[in-house]
């Protein structure tokens, strides 16, 4: 290995009880710009492996093993050490820009706070990563959440840094913004930067094309490099995560159906905030029994306002929305109101956290009445595979793949016509956003229930759909 | 600029709400119980010894007292408008330059223990944060719980009986000299600093466990660089609103303190008078506590604004930059 | 260690409360010839100016001083409570004209509402309840507008009025539960606070009128005699300070509670 190799071997990383919760995981970057990822859900340990390199982990933990940077080798044991290395040797590329950075202090003089920084490279940096020189007259909350992201790349840019970790560089932006930083990273490898990527988005590992590294409850389960990885996975769960990602679903053969009742239809509908024009306009779609509809565009289009629109939460500025052939209005709304429903963004936030599951479920007596209430409580219980000691909890103490299905099957419960699914994907893991479809895929077939679907995600769009609204600015 | 004029013109219209409730509220209330009000004037100015019903008469008639109330009401606020008072009902006197007098007082009063609770609380709560569960955060939350149990009288009463009778070191009351001050203002300085400290505390210790400060570390900044470049102005925001918060609030000190120390302010003159049922003193002080109150309110929100770009800048579209 | 302080701080508001009970005597009956004598072991507290036992008066005020200043947070809480959650679920006018009110009375300056309207009213039970539940609702009705708005615009609000459940329903179940939860321990602390309000009026002499035993005016009673009579004066001021220390630390344990509930999120 050459000097201007860097190899990280991480032993383990012990709790403050002294339970060893990561470990073992080791990477090498053999040439400057290399790129080393780490995949795997939430809680598998690889945010803690990128704070034990940089020497941030939680107080009271501990990690063993060492980092060789530049002819040096530092025991990830010595926290001084490795913090010494701080924007010298190591930089870091935080997941929440708007936490990151200091509220109260204009862009440029943030980035002018990195050791060694000057003028020159504060521009050279923010013309690399496509901020104009303005940006650096901002305060954060001036900026857009890709932009703060990108500042916060200038920072590892400016720094001399030759080793920069970027956790989840992705997490909480649209297809677009993503893009912009795979580019960023993309510009620091260039650059002669190598990279340790923290990340659950499997597209970015991808593209990335850097020695991957699928982490699972605290260990490294596989290793490689990304295009062998993503091609032939061994390990029975690299296996199962890699086929949750949209890319590699298999698309659905063409089905052919026969023309059914309209459930739902918007003649002629625009709708605008007061403030601002208008958001869409002359939309005009039928949504029938047993079809899925893909609305599509990028965030703050109004997809969430249209998906409103169509359940009556909203009123239309113009045209109509028509619910099984009248007019919503609020009388047919309050009639047919529980024959209409949403699936929510986040599926745990329609719980209260202050109740328990169970009495969620059962202040639907109010309104199915207390006798088929139960034995239909049962019955989707067992369809949806989920265990009855759940209603005894609250929200916060159930992962998010129960979640997501028993906000499905509360809105079950009321037996719907339609459903539009607003970004069912977007907050959980992998392998539950596989699990949503399969089961709104089985409601469809199964139920005629018709299905709206919001997405920014073109890819889980084509492969699902029978119908696409793309709505565009 | 438009959040500022905003502000400003919010503030004020507020301040004259309160000041308009104040002028009705005592007519209301004074005028429920006229007959009452003319007696107890009778018995501030000659003593109960010559109290009688034709004396309350002569007065009642001699301050208008039993004119019709919407005409009294009227002419208050008619005099109001061009800036005159009126006279004390007991005193005879210049409400006015008796407001002007005390109002100096209670002024000084307020601004040396204002002052004198942050010249104590600043260092104690940095220290109490820098360094948690060390013996200042141990020692400074205790005194904390325990003050703000305290009510300002009864500190005021332990202060006077250690200080003015047992060591005999300063006067307990009244205001001839600088040397009166001292008391009052220490008793003022402690109940304020109680709330400063755990605030400044509490400020200073999320600033300081701030993302963005560990991040400005990672940038190679040590960490007391990091705290002084970047933790400054984040923590000055709540603290010095607050502390100007605070200089609103000491009104509830006034009063008591005053009371008890004998002092000549504007609480002391306002609990006195409306002891005696003086209508225009009462009102007078009120309106200038009132009016006060919302003016450092207002230096308050104005503060905040200059320290925190967020609220001055808010306006500023974020299109600007791209 | 805070539970132990927050059983001490029951036990001696339990103790303070109901003490009068079990000593005998009548707190109002004089002896002139033992005006302002020390203590003794059936009169720790000694005698006042009119020959009164001090500890007797300190004893019969607890119940009026603490269960006025109960009162007082009990009306301003349930108040606030309904204000900020109409305003907050009717929004618009009620909402804008409802929440001015409450600025208004914001805007007056500490104490100085209960003075003018006790001062006016006339002192007694009546007018303190009034004048500082009045200056008392206005952080209730704010704080509940603030969490009632949040929590309506919650997703399970939504949700549950899609599945077509009746306002009241929901208003009980999702809205009011997380409202008082995060009321509850500043009404808690506030009691505190009205005792300060309740004992700073009887001390200026605008509160609960004399003979009536109750603490303010018991110290204002005394202060002439500060210098021969320092027990007498310190027994009230002793009363106020740890029936305000401990709702203080019922509420520290509360908050602590809450904060370790919180932590499963």
């Amino acid at each position: 290995m050459t000097d201007q190799g860097i190899e990280f071997q991480l032993d383990q990383i012990l709790d403050t009880e002294g339970i060893r919760i990561v470990g073992p995981v080791s990477l090498y970057w053999d040439t400057p710009g290399d790129a080393c990822v780490l995949i795997g859900e939430t809680g598998s340990g690889k945010s803690l492996v990128a704070q034990s390199i940089l020497g941030l982990l939680p107080p009271d933990f501990h990690a063993d093993g060492f980092l060789r940077i530049e002819g040096k080798r530092i025991a990830l044991g010595d926290v001084t050490a490795l913090r010494a290395q701080w924007s010298t040797t190591m930089a870091l590329v935080p997941q929440e820009p708007f936490r990151s950075l200091d509220p109260t202090m204009r862009i440029r003089r943030q980035l002018r706070q990195v050791k060694g920084s000057d003028d020159r490279r504060i521009d050279a940096a923010l013309s690399e990563l496509d901020l104009s020189a303005s940006v650096g007259k901002a305060y954060p909350f001036q900026l857009s959440g890709g932009m703060a992201q990108r500042t916060l790349f200038a920072t590892a840019l400016v720094s001399g840094a030759s080793l920069i970790i970027a956790d989840e560089p992705t997490k909480g932006l649209d297809e677009d913004r993503a893009a912009q930083s795979l580019t960023a990273l993309n510009r620091l490898r260039a650059e002669g930067r190598s990279l340790l990527v923290i990340t659950h988005d499997l597209d970015l590992a991808r593209q990335l094309d850097g020695r991957t590294v699928v982490m699972k409850a605290g260990e490294a389960v596989e290793a490689g490099p990304a295009h062998e990885l993503f091609t032939s996975p061994r390990n029975d769960y690299s296996r199962a995560l890699l086929q949750s990602d949209p890319a590699n679903w298999s698309a659905p053969a063409p089905r052919i159906r026969p023309p059914s009742r309209t459930v739902a239809e918007l003649r002629d509908v625009s709708f605008g905030y007061r403030a601002g024009g208008p958001l869409f306009e002359n939309l005009s779609f039928t949504i029938d029994a047993g079809e899925v509809v893909a609305v599509t565009g990028q965030s703050g289009i109004g997809k969430t306002t249209l998906g409103d629109v169509l359940l009556g939460l909203r009123r239309p500025t113009s045209g109509t929305v028509l619910w099984e052939g009248t007019a919503a209005t609020k009388a047919t709304v309050h009639r047919l109101r529980r024959k209409y429903q949403k699936l929510h963004q986040d599926p745990g936030a329609v719980f209260a956290r202050h109740r328990t599951i169970g009495q969620h479920f059962a202040d639907l007596a109010d309104i199915l009445g207390g006798e088929s209430l139960s034995l239909r409580l049962e019955q989707l219980r067992e369809r949806m595979k989920l265990s009855a000691r759940l209603m005894e909890r609250s929200i916060d103490e159930i992962s998010g793949g129960e979640a997501q299905r028993l906000a499905l099957m509360r809105i079950l419960m009321l037996d719907p016509m339609l459903i539009v699914a607003d970004e069912p994907s977007s907050r959980v893991d992998p392998i539950v956003q596989r699990d949503v479809f399969e089961l709104l895929d089985a409601l469809r077939d199964q139920q005629e229930v018709a299905i709206v679907l919001i997405s920014h995600r073109t890819k889980i769009v084509s492969s699902f759909a029978d119908k696409v609204v793309r709505l565009s600015s | 600029m438009t959040y500022w004029t905003t502000m400003i013109v919010g503030r004020l219209a507020q301040t004259a709400m309160v000041a308009w409730t104040i002028v009705t509220m005592c007519f209301v209330f004074v005028h429920v119980l006229p007959g009452d009000t003319a007696l107890r004037i009778a018995e501030a100015r000659g003593g109960a010894e010559f109290l009688n019903v034709g004396r309350a008469e002569e007065i009642a008639s001699e301050e208008g007292l039993n004119r019709p109330i919407l005409l009294q009401y009227g002419e208050w606020i008619r005099r109001l408008a061009t800036g005159d008072l009126g006279v004390s009902l007991v005193s005879g006197q210049s409400v006015t330059s008796e407001l002007w007098y005390r109002g100096q007082n209670t002024l000084v009063l307020g601004i040396v223990g204002w002052l004198a609770s942050h010249l104590v609380a600043l260092p104690i709560g940095i220290c109490a944060a820098l360094r948690p569960r060390g013996w200042v955060d141990k020692l400074s939350s205790f005194y904390c719980v325990t003050m703000a149990s305290l009510p300002s009288f009864l500190m005021g009463i332990g202060l006077i009986s250690i200080f003015a009778l047992s060591l005999r070191w300063l006067p307990p009351a009244g205001f001839r000299s600088p040397e009166h001050l001292i008391l009052p203002a220490a008793t003022l300085a402690l109940g304020l600093s109680a709330f400063s400290i755990r605030l400044i505390r509490d400020t200073v210790r999320e600033v300081n466990g701030a993302f963005f400060i560990t991040f400005a570390r990672t940038k190679g900044l040590t960490a007391s660089m990091a705290l002084w470049q970047n933790g400054w102005r984040n923590a000055a925001i709540p603290i010095v609103a607050f502390a100007a918060l605070q200089f609103a609030a000491v009104v509830d000190g006034f009063i008591m303190i005053e009371t008890l120390f004998n002092f000549p302010g504007l609480g002391d003159l306002l609990v006195s008078s409306m002891l005696a049922r003086d209508v225009p003193m009462v009102m007078g002080a009120g309106l200038v506590a009132a009016v006060g109150y919302g003016l450092v309110n207002l230096a308050a929100d104005l503060t905040s604004l200059a320290l925190d770009p967020r609220i001055s800048q808010r306006d500023q579209r974020r299109a600007t930059f791209r | 260690m805070m539970r132990r302080m927050q059983v001490a701080s029951i036990a001696v508001l339990i103790v303070a409360a109901g003490i009068h009970l079990l000593l005998p005597g009548d707190p109002n009956s004089q002896d002139l010839l033992r005006a302002l004598e020390g203590p003794s072991l059936l009169h720790p507290f000694g005698f006042d100016h009119l020959g009164r036992d001090v500890l007797l008066r300190v004893a019969h005020a607890a119940p009026r001083s603490l269960g006025l200043a109960g009162l007082c947070v009990v009306f301003a809480y349930a108040g606030g409570l309904a204000l900020g959650m109409i305003a907050a679920y009717r929004g618009g006018l009620v909402d804008a004209v409802l929440m001015r009110l409450v600025d208004l009375l914001l805007a007056f300056p500490g104490i100085l509402l209960a003075l003018l309207l006790a001062g006016f009213l006339g002192g007694g039970p009546g007018p303190i309840l009034f004048g500082i539940s009045l200056g008392l609702m206005p952080q209730f009705a704010r704080l509940s507008r603030a969490t009632a708005g949040q929590v309506l615009a919650e997703q399970h609000v939504e949700a549950a009025e899609m599945a077509g459940f009746r306002t009241t329903a929901i208003l009980r179940r999702h809205v009011l539960p997380p409202v008082i939860h995060s009321t509850l321990p500043i009404g808690v602390l506030s009691v505190g606070g009205a005792i300060l309000s309740v004992s700073s009026l009887g001390f200026l002499g605008l509160g609960i009128r004399p003979p009536t035993p109750e603490w303010g005016a018991m110290i204002s009673e005394m202060m002439p005699y500060i210098s021969e009579a320092r027990l007498q004066l310190a027994a009230p001021c002793l009363a106020i300070f740890l029936s305000v220390l401990a709702f203080a630390h019922v509420f520290t344990t509360g908050r602590k509670k809450v904060t370790a509930g919180r932590r499963h999120d």
